[in-house]
């Protein structure tokens, strides 16, 4: 196992105890699946998740039928919720993909705790993501127009200079990578799964479980198969981290609005994207580590380690910021400048103070202190703040800097409607729903690799 | 006959289009078919076979006796189209006789020849009048397949004007009143059956009560009270029921009576002024509205706009007419104004006596304080000082709110300037004795409250809703016995009298009236009535017993002149009132009162309370049109409601603001509307707008869609009612006014800088954003200004550097030519012969009257809204017409600028499209595929003008309804009807380009057209509809690559002016539109305005 490899760190100790160790963690992983009666919280979680998911889909289908009209968006104001939403949870997307493929390359062995909800995250904030794109479109039922499909109409032919098409194409192929990974990696823990059913004597899920690891039988060839393909995967993934939310930044960057026009997004959404995304990380985690006995395997450390991470990325935004504002004065561009004062001091500006500025900018200094690093509660409620903070944030650059555009005679307000709320509301159902299903039903850490992980693994000089 | 024909010689050109509505007299049907049973049920089967007495029964004609349902007009069914299109299409003879069934005939016969003049597909027009207040507007309205779909101005009639631009060939522009009335001829909610006493009736059955009624007229105590009229027809039945002892009063709530009484004044007898502003050097418009309220407002547009560009092709100033505006509301003649004075309107007749002394008319000044205030003295001086060297050039104009003693007065200042004759006619009214409105309604009510009228019959009109408030109409109209009421719609005034009886619209009904100047104006018919109903003159004939009908009538008046003619021409030549060489009489002036003394500070109590024309609705009339609600007024870009306007300092004064609930008392009488406040209205001056609070109308008027929501539900009518503070004396303006505030709020809904007003919006810069100098430096950028003065001294002056803007004749005449500036995207290449496309707008001559945006609705079909939809900014028009305040907010100027898509050419909304849906076509179009686009808004994002429009509900649901699927009819059958979800936007009317292509191309192809250079289109053969209506020309639409087209030398000819005067809005964007803009050039006074001030604003 090629992260046992990296560890290169021969300890002592004798192979009984570390039978017992890798024995536990199986027991303790597979514990929050097999545990014949959930946990009291996550059916009252559950029903929260399940509500607001229905809410949604009413919602939608309000939207869907009586057209987008429902929102709040306007002439001027054409996107604003709805992209915010979907920049936001492509963001939300971003952690689980640089935890299981960038730290995975970089031998980041404190990753492999958490990088398989990580990743179930992604795939769920993806799905949600992609449903404002179909939603948002004046006429859904024709979204597939943007699918490149061979016709015998002449010239119906997507557009591939608009960035909008970029985003298909980027979205799903973040979309069908990250899920293949994701499941890539769950092989070897879904077989353990189906043994210990089968061992139980749950037929039918020993044969769900069956079907699902593939005939995974842990032997050495398959394991020396499974390490590559998952190499080559992480280093497909990798780039994604990168490109998706760079593409995602240009449906604004090659507009020419200001506020939008400008060429630091690609970075500037990417550190943001990674920054929301361990926020909804430790948002998830934090409570579900306490509520699954999973403290001895995602340890305190894990946490140090992410809050770092937001610390730095948190920093990179507001140097972002800070740079978005120096080009306004540094360009001279009036316009520019304009956008720039009426987001801190216009109509909205409580949106800019109140989210962006408390959520991205002065959150991540909390973090310097040790004693924050290890109030769990602290931290979740900075990670909420700094999850308001990224909403915020796109929320001010979509729609505030549409409110505000060259012709003043265009100047506008916005305000959200029912329906705007309840798609969102809606999609954050959907995403609880599936994320605490997935806590309840699939290996929610990646067994082997913790095993590899730990000290235990390297007992034996030389790895297993 | 379609436009194009309308070019021809008349004498070979008289095709039958001007008498299918008397084919019925005398042509018998091809085949008689068995007629049918109107409804599914039938009492017996005599009845089905036709046999019985039940369609020949008089009584039974129309609908069943007593019913007071209309039978369902499906006006899809073909058996209704046919109906429609054969009352107008005068195809064969089954024409509608106005007493017939129209139910009992039915032919569907194939035609075996084609009409001369149809072509299917093909439109045609027709010349009729829009009548308003009793003035004719004449019309050129455009028919498909026998459907009325557009309305434009008659180029044709004398008084239309002629082109400003000699290059332009036929043009007349039309009122946005006139544009938007064709929306009420499809509106099912106009009235569509007899009523008597609130219920249902037969036609018949009034018939017969008429009948009974002819039998006392000789009584005296049968009276007409009628809506103002001009038209011979109608002047002929009134003096035949004069002989009888009718007697008929006539009532406006908007009226020019005052200048008539003024001229009595001044003259001793009725005469009417009619100014020639094209002769004019300077203009003057004291407290009244040349460009939008004024009978001749189009005409005084036309001559303004001549006299603004007096060379006509030249766009730099020669000779330029200066326009001074002194009034209390802020109009769009003050907005043109180079100079204007806002002065409450009861400080006119003090301000009338200081110019008339200044000009050593032999007057007085009065001792009024306000006249001594530096800017009104000064204002005072420099005009007097110009009215004396332009004696014989220039010409002052009153408003009709000035008293009669004004109207005199300014008869001696004009007379003093040498304008009689020069600049001013003075016609001859045939009308000498009727009294003023407000008098003779006054006489009126009086003899109905003691008992002398027994019978009184209201024609149109709804005096119970208009009529000054202490009059008290509807107590006296209580003590008349019958009364009728001849009405498009069952109003207030119907709901009232005893009988009302459905009035046809104009577009459905023969008709003649007076154009401002006095020529007779033919009005045809375009379609049988819709939901029946009579013409006014069709009323007075049955109560006359004479049973001709409107055409009968009408021909019987005008028949010894060539009938054809006239009515393809739609007016009877030489038939304007004379000019009356009348001299000036001193009159016996009254001393200005007190009151008028004072300066310009008033207490709350002793405020002004004036009365204005409603934009939208004009007097309440046009209460149930939904296209003028939703147009935005043009200078407070409000729609849907009616408000009261406050200067901002007396609002800040008293207390009031934006969308506060005000209680306005005059006397005992109060009423509450909503506050806005309007920089460059005149302190102390409450100005309401008329119009609003219809209580009995259409579902327009009282339940205005989408306002169900919590917020508004106390508030179900659109506007507010103010006639209820409307006095005999304080008609037009009253004094002693008070406000206060009701500690309610009512959002005004607005197009246009509600940010500054949204509630909760307050910002860290102040409460109105600290925006306005943002605001403002953006248009003066937009709308680049610049003073005549400073263009004559420095002839280089450019609105916008050469380099900064792109120039298409120097890069993409052929494929060679590199583009000059770099870019990054491929350059759209034109070969030659190719069209390309330009529009050039004229912002010094546009008065910002909205008639463009009306007619760009009407011809696209762009929907309406409504007004929740609009403050959540989801207007849908196609053009806008952008305001921006500029100065203080106390006397500010005020600029339009109109904005329609620019066709870029480096198009911003292209790049985005994911599908493709909006592209570039090789004319230089940014074409729009309704069907291929997806919805994402992307493009309207990326336009930097916001011109793009998203359907983001469906605006047309509505017509899927039974009720009004019968509106579909109006629809432009060559626009494509959009659907929920899809973005749309102006194309340059693509829809006319196309036409007039393929016009072109078959007048080539017979060798009507020269053929050698292909593609050639003759400049001003496509108008777009804006165009068509602009009144000023300001708005000029053609071929960029014809080097002889009009926009192609205000656009880019080189070294000449449009490459120093035209500009394109935001350059810096680099997206090359193809619409550009004509800076504003204005004419200040320099005594007034010294030239380094304000030379050259950029």
């Amino acid at each position: 196992m090629s992260s046992a490899e990296a560890t290169a760190d021969a300890h002592g100790g004798n192979q009984g105890k570390a039978r017992e160790h890798f024995r536990n963690i199986t027991r303790d992983v597979s514990w929050v699946a097999e545990s014949p009666k959930p946990h009291p919280l996550w059916l009252a979680a559950l029903a929260v998740g399940v509500t607001a998911f229905s809410i949604g889909i009413w919602c939608i289908y309000v939207v869907v039928t009586r057209g987008i009209g429902v929102w709040g968006n306007s002439q001027m104001v054409c996107w604003a919720w709805d992209i915010t939403n979907f920049v936001w949870w492509i963001g939300i997307g971003h952690a689980g993909t640089l935890i299981s493929a960038v730290l995975y390359l970089t031998r980041q062995q404190w990753r492999v705790t958490i990088n398989r909800s990580a990743e179930a995250m992604t795939i769920f904030a993806v799905m949600c993501a992609g449903l404002f794109p179909l939603l948002h479109t004046g006429r859904p039922w024709f979204a597939w127009w943007m699918i490149p499909l061979p016709n015998d109409m002449g010239s119906i032919w997507p557009q591939f200079r608009s960035p909008l098409m970029w985003d298909v194409f980027a979205v799903s192929t973040y979309f069908t990578t990250s899920l293949l990974f994701w499941y890539m990696g769950m092989v070897p823990d879904l077989a353990t799964f189906r043994d210990r059913w089968a061992m139980r004597g749950n037929k039918v899920r020993a044969i769900v479980y069956g079907v699902l690891c593939l005939g995974w039988r842990g032997s050495a060839r398959q394991w020396h198969r499974y390490e590559r393909v998952y190499l080559i995967l992480a280093g497909l993934a990798t780039p994604l981290v990168f490109s998706v939310h760079s593409v995602v930044s240009f449906d604004f960057a090659t507009s020419q609005l200001p506020g939008w026009h400008t060429t630091i997004f690609p970075p500037y959404f990417v550190a943001g994207a990674i920054y929301s995304g361990f926020a909804m990380v430790m948002t998830l985690i934090l409570p579900l580590r306490y509520l699954f006995n999973l403290k001895h395997i995602i340890t305190q450390a894990h946490v140090h380690a992410m809050c770092k991470v937001m610390m730095a990325c948190g920093m990179m935004v507001t140097l972002a910021y800070g740079h978005e504002f120096f080009v306004a004065w540094y360009s001279g561009n009036e316009f520019e400048q304009f956008t720039f004062l009426s987001r801190v001091f216009g109509p909205f500006w409580w949106i800019w103070w109140g989210f962006l500025f408390l959520g991205n900018v002065v959150t991540p200094h909390f973090f310097w202190s040790n004693w924050v690093k290890n109030n769990n509660y602290v931290i979740w409620c900075l990670c909420i703040l700094v999850n308001l903070g990224m909403w915020g944030e796109r929320f001010v650059i979509i729609a505030v800097s549409l409110s505000r555009s060259f012709l003043p005679s265009a100047w506008s307000y916005y305000h959200p409607t029912r329906y705007d709320i309840g798609v969102f509301v809606g999609t954050i159902g959907m995403f609880l729903t599936l994320f605490l299903l997935f806590f309840r039903f699939a290996p929610v850490i990646a067994i082997s690799e913790v095993k590899g992980a730990s000290e235990e693994a390297h007992a034996g000089k030389g790895g297993h | 006959m379609s436009a194009k024909d309308h070019d021809h010689d008349h004498d070979h050109d008289h095709h039958d289009h001007d008498d299918h509505h008397h084919h019925h007299h005398d042509d018998a049907p091809l085949a008689p078919i068995p007629a049918t049973p109107m409804t599914g049920y039938w009492k017996s089967l005599n009845e089905i076979a036709g046999a019985a007495d039940w369609q020949t029964s008089p009584t039974n004609r129309e609908f069943r006796p007593g019913s007071d349902k209309p039978p369902e007009l499906d006006p899809m069914s073909r058996r209704n189209f046919f109906h429609l299109m054969g009352a107008s299409a005068g195809v064969v003879g089954l024409g509608v006789a106005a007493s017939a069934c129209r139910y009992d005939k039915e032919e569907i016969v194939p035609l075996a020849r084609r009409p001369e003049d149809q072509t299917p597909g093909q439109t045609l027009q027709y010349a009729t009048v829009f009548d308003l207040g009793g003035v004719a507007h004449p019309m050129l309205a455009t028919s498909f397949e026998g459907r009325p779909i557009k309305l434009d101005g008659n180029p044709e009639h004398p008084f239309s004007g002629g082109g400003i631009n000699p290059l332009t060939k036929r043009r007349a522009g039309s009122h946005t009143f006139a544009q938007a009335s064709i929306l009420h001829l499809y509106d099912p909610d106009r009235s569509q059956n007899v009523q008597a006493g609130g219920k249902g009736a037969s036609l018949d059955s009034f018939k017969v009560a008429l009948g009974d009624l002819r039998k006392n007229l000789a009584s005296g105590s049968v009276r007409v009270l009628a809506e103002a009229h001009s038209s011979p027809t109608l002047a002929g039945l009134r003096a035949q029921l004069a002989q009888q002892g009718v007697r008929w009063h006539e009532y406006e709530a908007i009226s020019w009576d005052n200048e008539r009484e003024g001229m009595k004044l001044a003259f001793g007898k009725v005469v009417r002024p009619l100014a020639k502003l094209d002769k004019c050097s300077t203009i003057v418009s004291l407290d009244g509205d040349l460009f939008f309220e004024h009978p001749a407002a189009m005409r005084y547009s036309r001559d303004y706009a001549k006299s603004r560009r007096r060379d006509g092709t030249s766009l730099l100033p020669g000779e330029m007419n200066r326009l001074y505006a002194i009034e209390s509301i802020f109009s769009n003649t003050g907005a043109v104004a180079d100079h204007r004075l806002p002065l409450r309107s009861e400080l006119g007749l003090p301000f009338a006596m200081a110019l008339d002394a200044a000009l050593g008319g032999g007057g007085v000044t009065p001792p009024a304080e306000f006249l001594k205030e530096d800017k009104v003295s000064k204002f005072l001086a420099a005009l007097a000082e110009e009215l004396k060297a332009n004696t014989g050039k220039a010409v002052v104009i009153a408003g009709r709110r000035q008293p009669a003693e004004v109207h005199a007065l300014v008869a001696k200042i004009n007379q003093t300037i040498g304008a009689p004759g020069a600049t001013l006619d003075y016609l001859t009214d045939p009308e000498q004795t009727r009294e003023s409105h407000v008098a003779s309604l006054a006489a009126l009510t009086k003899d109905m409250r003691d008992g002398h009228v027994q019978t009184l019959l209201i024609l149109g009109g709804n005096p119970v809703y208009d009529a000054p408030v202490d009059l008290d109409f509807t107590g006296a109209l209580a003590k008349v016995p019958t009364s009728i009421h001849l009405s498009e719609y069952a109003d207030e005034t119907s709901e009232k009298t005893t009988w009302h009886v459905p009035k046809a619209h104009y577009l459905e009904a023969w008709g003649d009236a007076a154009t401002w100047d006095g020529m007779i104006t033919l009005a045809q018919p375009l379609i049988a009535p819709l939901w029946g109903g009579l013409s006014s003159m069709e009323l007075i004939a049955l109560l006359l017993g004479n049973d001709q009908t409107g055409y009968e009538l009408v021909k019987g008046q005008h028949s010894d002149k060539d009938w054809r003619k006239l009515i393809h021409d739609g007016f009877v030549p030489n038939t304007a009132w004379p000019v009356d060489n009348v001299s000036y009489q001193s009159p016996n002036l009254p001393a200005a009162t007190p009151s008028q003394l004072t300066g310009s500070k008033r207490p709350n109590g002793q405020l002004e309370v004036s009365f204005h024309m409603s934009s939208a609705t004009y007097d309440g009339r046009f209460g149930n049109n939904a296209w003028l609600w939703e147009t935005p007024d043009f200078m407070t870009k409000a729609v849907w409601d009616t408000y009261a306007l406050v200067s901002p300092e007396t609002a800040t004064t008293l207390g009031v603001e934006n969308d506060t609930m005000i209680t306005v008392t005059l006397g005992d009488k109060k009423v509450d509307v909503p506050c806005y406040t309007m920089p460059g209205q005149a302190r102390y001056s409450i100005a309401l707008v008329l119009g609003g609070g219809r209580t009995r109308s259409g579902h327009v008027a009282t339940h205005p869609k989408n306002v169900y929501d919590d917020q508004w539900t106390e508030h179900r009518v659109v506007g507010w009612d103010v006639n209820k503070v409307r006095t005999v004396a304080g008609f037009n303006y009253a004094i002693g006014g008070s406000i206060a505030a009701t500690g309610k709020k009512h959002e005004i809904a607005s197009v246009q800088d509600h940010w500054s007003y949204e509630p909760g919006s307050s910002t860290m810069m102040g409460y109105h954003g600290g925006f306005e100098p943002e605001v403002e430096r953006r248009s003066r950028e937009n709308v680049v200004t610049v003073t005549a003065a400073e263009l004559r001294k420095n002839p280089g002056w450019r609105a916008q550097e050469p380099d900064e803007y792109w120039d298409d004749t120097k890069e993409a005449h052929d494929e060679n030519t590199p583009p000059r500036h770099l870019s990054l995207f491929e350059e759209h290449v034109y070969p030659k012969g190719t069209h390309r496309w330009g529009m050039a707008i004229d912002l010094g001559t546009c008065t910002g009257c909205n008639a463009c945006m009306i007619a760009c609705q009407s011809e696209n079909n762009v929907p309406v809204v409504g007004r929740r939809e609009v403050i959540q900014y989801r207007e849908m028009h196609w053009i806008r017409i952008d305001r921006y305040f500029q100065g203080s907010p106390d006397d500010p100027q005020l600029v339009h600028q109109p904005v329609a898509c620019q066709q870029c050419e480096n198009a911003p909304c292209e790049q985005v499209c994911p599908v493709g849906a909006t592209s570039h076509s090789e004319e230089g179009l940014n074409d729009m595929a309704y069907n291929r686009c997806i919805g994402t808004r992307y493009c309207a994002n990326n336009c930097p003008y916001k011109v793009r429009r998203f359907n983001f509900l469906d605006w047309n649901a509505e017509f899927r309804t039974a009720r009004e699927k019968v509106r579909r009819l109006l629809f432009n059958p060559d626009v494509t009807v959009r659907m929920r979800g899809v973005m749309e936007k102006c194309t340059y009317c693509v829809q006319r380009i196309q036409n007039g292509k393929i016009k072109a191309k078959a007048e080539r192809r017979s060798g009507q057209a020269p053929g050698e250079v292909q593609g050639v289109i003759a400049d001003g053969t496509i108008e777009t509809a804006c165009q068509e209506a602009c009144p000023t020309e300001a708005i000029t639409f053609g071929d960029l690559a014809d080097t002889d087209s009009r926009v192609y030398k205000l656009h880019e000819a080189h070294g000449a002016e449009g490459d120093l005067l035209s500009f394109e809005l935001l350059p810096d964007r680099y997206t090359k539109p193809r619409t550009r803009y004509i800076a504003r050039v204005r004419n200040p006074n320099p005594k007034l305005e010294p030239a380094s001030a304000n030379g050259g604003e950029r």
